[in-house]
């Protein structure tokens, strides 16, 4: 290999380059810049070992560029060498490498050659050590936990008696049927609608979170489960993918995600508003139990009845009190009015002739008319006195008037 | 005015749990405490009907917006 590699480099000979006419003949020959570092570029292009090769080392310096494109370095403890990765093949990686992580780079050697620098440009990137997926989970759910995607506050109410109930599935795996027998037992009135949707493989994310949006748009769902059945990593992948981390996140119905066995979580879990561990799982919370309703509407009924009834004995007594309130008023008014009665009774009785009398005074009548002054009785008319027991008559001997001489 | 949508099953609960509340407060005259237990009991017979209701439904909603029954079994 080296013998040939010899062989090729002897075949440019400093005879085949361009001489110079104003250089002297004892001036060595040499080649321009740009031809040495073709001539290495070809060298390294034409040999197959670097090609498509493996190297590993740690990465340092990465930069993504506006472009799309990646472009780090690979380094060890002896050497450092410059790595781009292009946008087309950067897309396919579902993690992104970060300063001081080990890889595993694949790719072509070539010369970066206005530098004259050695680069590879990776075609792939694997990280060291730890999976590449479980790597790329971390990534995004880090990322999305920072946007606030995943936050408490973010989460709704899961609605207790959702009449329309949304489904993203596979219309042909068993996670339907679980769902729909659980709903059809539990809470027959509700009605599901499912989004046939693809749940693993090419696709798959794009699949699912256009379900969520179709639902939401034109639904008119009170809540969606989004639902898969157990598998690899691999498998849930794309309740991963940040196409289907954000539709669950955006949906205007709540979520309830179930992906995969009770152990699995996909970052879809963290995004919807209820974790449930089973699809059967995820019907249950969001069907109440129709049985219970049942026997809490027939408790209402009966306590209906009972306040009605209750009420009966309680307008009676109101009755009661008021008749009696009544004729307590009608008790105070003849009192009251028998007090007036007997006061004036009293003035009455102040006011009469005979009780003046009592107290010692005398009514002089004449010819039966009540003598008021002297005129009244001249001399030698007869006067009748009114004294308390009875009375007296006599004539009058003398008048006189008040201020007169006797 | 625009007619009011029927209400939800959850609305059709409250209104239940509420009516039934008032009557136990018992602050509501006669007139009004036999309106509210008539509409109770209608209530209650309707939340009855909607929850021996038939079999569940299950719809497919397309790509195009159209919903189509779907038989499981």
């Amino acid at each position: 290999m080296t013998r040939r590699r010899d062989a090729k480099l002897s075949s440019f000979g400093p005879a085949e380059e361009p001489e110079s006419p104003s250089r002297g003949a004892e001036e060595p020959p040499a080649l321009a810049v740009s031809t040495l570092v073709g001539l290495v570029d070809r060298a390294i292009k034409g040999d197959d070992r670097f090609a498509d090769v493996w190297v590993r080392g740690e990465v340092s310096g990465f930069r993504p560029a506006a472009s799309g494109h990646w472009y780090f370095d690979l380094k060890d403890e002896g050497a450092l060498l410059h790595a781009a990765m292009f946008r087309a093949d950067n897309g396919r990686l579902k993690w992104q490498p970060e300063d001081g992580a080990e890889v595993l780079a694949r790719g072509r050697v070539a010369i970066y050659s206005s530098r004259s620098e050695l680069q590879v440009v990776v075609k792939d990137l694997r990280p060291v050590g730890v999976g590449a997926l479980a790597l790329a989970f971390e990534q995004l759910r880090r990322r999305l936990e920072a946007e606030g995607l995943f936050a408490p506050e973010r989460k709704r109410p899961i609605p207790q008696f959702p009449s329309r109930i949304g489904v993203v599935t596979s219309l042909s795996g068993a996670v339907l049927r679980d769902v729909a027998r659980t709903a059809a037992r539990r809470f027959p009135a509700a009605r599901l609608l499912v989004a046939d949707a693809r749940v693993q493989g090419e696709g798959a994310a794009e699949s699912v979170a256009r379900g969520i949006e179709r639902l939401n748009a034109r639904g008119h769902v009170d809540a969606i489960i989004v639902a898969r059945g157990g598998g690899s990593m691999e498998d849930l992948w794309a309740f991963n993918e940040e196409r289907v981390v954000r539709a669950v996140a955006a949906s205007a119905a709540p979520v309830v995600s179930a992906v995969g066995h009770e152990t699995d979580f996909t970052l879809c879990d963290f995004a919807a508003d209820l974790r449930a561990s089973t699809p059967t799982a995820a019907a249950e919370a969001l069907t109440p139990d129709a049985g219970e309703l049942l026997a809490w509407v027939g408790e209402s009924e009966a306590r209906l009845v009972r306040a009605l009834e209750d009420l009966v004995p309680d307008l009676q007594q109101g009755l009661d009190e008021r008749v009696e309130r009544a004729a307590a008023a009608m008790r105070r008014r003849v009192a009251r009015e028998a007090d007036l009665l007997a006061q004036r009774a009293g003035r009455l009785e102040s006011l009469s002739p005979l009780a003046v009398l009592a107290r010692g005074y005398a009514v002089a009548k004449r010819e039966g008319r009540l003598v008021r002054e002297v005129a009244d009785a001249p001399p030698g008319s007869e006067v009748e006195v009114v004294l308390r027991d009875g009375a007296l008559w006599g004539k009058v001997t003398k008048v006189r008037r008040h201020g007169e001489e006797g | 005015m625009a007619k009011k949508a029927e209400p939800t099953f959850e609305e059709d609960i409250e209104a239940l749990d509420g009516i039934v509340a008032q009557l136990e407060g018992g602050e509501l005259g006669l007139d009004e405490s036999l309106k509210r237990f008539e509409e109770g009991v209608a209530l209650a017979r309707k939340l009855r009907a909607r929850l021996d209701a038939a079999q569940g439904r299950i719809e497919e909603l397309l790509e195009t917006g159209e919903v189509r029954r779907l038989d499981l079994e």
